[in-house]
């Protein structure tokens, strides 16, 4: 190791823990900034990932009425099938519709014990290209003599995403108010320890040190504290994944979830930013100490 | 070496530190500033080391001209000036030899070089026994030398010297004189801002005197006051 290296490290350390409890908070603020910037990116991986695997199965159900003719029950299904939308057709008769009722309330004996297929209205399952798309379907058929209702069954998963979208509008908000103190306790930590050192800052001036060398040290405090609050941000998240995605998991079987595997995939992006901006921040906060 | 010309330089738009004054240093030159406190000889020095920037005037310093520099070339122009101070500017919690080769690790001396030029420094000054001792373990005399070898370890061209025996006696005082006289025969140039009357008179050395920001004396061989 050279002279240069050894002095770099040397100094990095000793800044460190010259101001022990202000690195400590410096840390922990940055900590809980990457932590909400990383649950705000989570959230939107988990609506990516549910709207993938839920809108694939989503259909609109167009139930007939029990007078159609076949000749309109045939002119429908033709026209459904001309739509560029329209992916798929499928008829469910009464028959049909009375089987899948028995599957899907097999252990309600209850609901069961008086349904007849008479009971049960056939309908056309159709599936779309874009989920998007419920409502050129919605206005082109409703009226058609012979149709009960459209429904766009996309609807159900709506107030999911809602919720979804307001979990991440609130962590992204979070993040922005706890950033502003992260860059702030990073700024201060740096000029406590600039302030600390400014007479060795004097002589390197001196002696012909350029602006760069005398930078570094300081520099790499606040990549190192960024870097550090960013590994227990990615351990928080990791944690937090751990224990209630899976507990979700076992309530809500429908749905895929994320796991660790998604938050490790945002750490390298979580990372990055840290140490970008503490980088940044360290520069910026030290204009005043270095003025040639 | 140094050359001002119809350099001027005011504080806050009011101080009047240094007024029109033009002077050239040659190589090799061995220079008292002297004038009493508020005279400018600290601009003087400031100018040279670019700390502060003259309102008018050029100044060229090792060839180069200071005024209007580039900020990244600071740092080249500083290395060719060897710098030492009243309060010997040591740091506390580094050894004599750690505090030298600190000159020389920040500017990126390789550790080769600096394991041959640090005992020379201190070898020059006379403090090669003491190379382990922390500043607080030495005398007000040995600090000074400690920087002395500090701003000579990197062969600057110039050395600048503000009130260097100001806190010592006169006894040590004279020892750091004849240390610096003999840099200077080694070839080095030197300015050194002083007050210290006896020393300017037994050196006879040119004398360059301020009063309140202007040039009023630049005498070859000269004393601290007026001997005609």
């Amino acid at each position: 190791m050279t002279a240069r290296w050894r002095y770099l490290f040397g100094e990095v350390g000793i800044g460190l823990r010259r101001n022990l409890l202000m690195t400590l908070a410096t840390i922990m603020t940055v900590t809980v900034t990457l932590t909400m910037v990383g649950a705000s990116l989570l959230v939107q991986r988990q609506v990516d990932l549910a709207q993938r695997v839920l809108y694939a199965d989503v259909q609109v159900s167009i139930f007939l009425e029990d007078s159609i003719t076949p000749e309109q029950q045939a002119a429908l299904e033709n026209d459904l099938r001309a739509q560029a939308v329209v992916s798929e057709v499928i008829y469910e008769s009464k028959e049909d519709a009375f089987a899948n009722a028995q599957e899907i309330f097999a252990a309600e004996p209850l609901i069961l014990g008086d349904l007849t297929p008479d009971v049960l209205p056939a309908s056309f399952r159709v599936k779309l290209t874009d989920p998007e798309e419920f409502g050129v379907i919605a206005s082109l058929f409703s009226g058609r003599p012979g149709i009960d209702e459209i429904r766009d069954q996309g609807e159900i998963l709506e107030d999911f995403f809602t919720v979804m979208a307001k979990i991440r509008e609130f962590t992204t908000w979070i993040a922005a108010l706890i950033a502003i103190a992260a860059i702030s306790l990073v700024a201060t930590t740096i000029r406590l320890t600039a302030f600390a050192r400014r007479e060795q800052t004097a002589i390197m001036k001196l002696v012909g040190a350029t602006n760069w060398y005398i930078r570094l040290p300081f520099v790499l405090e606040g990549i190192t504290a960024s870097a550090v609050g960013a590994v227990l941000a990615l351990l928080l998240l990791s944690g937090a994944v751990n224990v209630y995605v899976s507990g979700l998991r076992q309530v809500v079987e429908f749905l895929p979830f994320i796991d660790v595997g998604d938050v490790v995939a945002i750490f390298p992006a979580l990372l990055i930013g840290a140490i970008v901006v503490g980088a940044t921040t360290s520069v910026v906060a030290l204009r005043r100490f270095l003025a040639v | 070496m140094i050359r001002f010309d119809h350099v001027s330089k005011t504080y806050k738009k009011t101080i009047r530190a240094l007024d029109d004054v033009s002077v050239e240093i040659g190589k090799g030159e061995f220079v008292f500033l002297v004038g009493s406190s508020g005279s400018g000889k600290s601009t003087f020095i400031k100018l040279l080391l670019k700390d502060v920037d003259p309102d008018t005037g050029d100044i060229h310093v090792a060839g180069k001209k200071v005024n209007g520099m580039r900020p990244w070339r600071v740092p080249t122009l500083r290395r060719e000036l060897g710098c030492v101070f009243q309060d010997f500017k040591l740091l506390e919690n580094k050894t004599v030899h750690e505090n030298v080769a600190f000159a020389q690790e920040v500017t990126g001396q390789s550790p080769a070089q600096i394991r041959v030029d640090v005992p020379d420094a201190l070898a020059v000054v006379g403090l090669g026994h003491k190379a382990d001792a922390l500043p607080h373990e030495l005398s007000g005399g040995e600090q000074q030398r400690v920087s002395i070898a500090r701003a000579i370890v990197n062969r600057p061209r110039i050395m600048l010297c503000d009130e260097p025996t100001g806190n010592l006696d006169p006894e040590t005082s004279v020892g750091i004189m004849k240390l610096l006289d003999q840099i200077n025969r080694a070839g080095t140039t030197i300015l050194m801002a002083t007050h210290d009357s006896h020393i300017v008179d037994s050196m006879r050395r040119r004398v360059i005197e301020l009063q309140d920001g202007q040039m009023v004396r630049d005498q070859a061989r000269g004393t601290y006051g007026y001997a005609g």
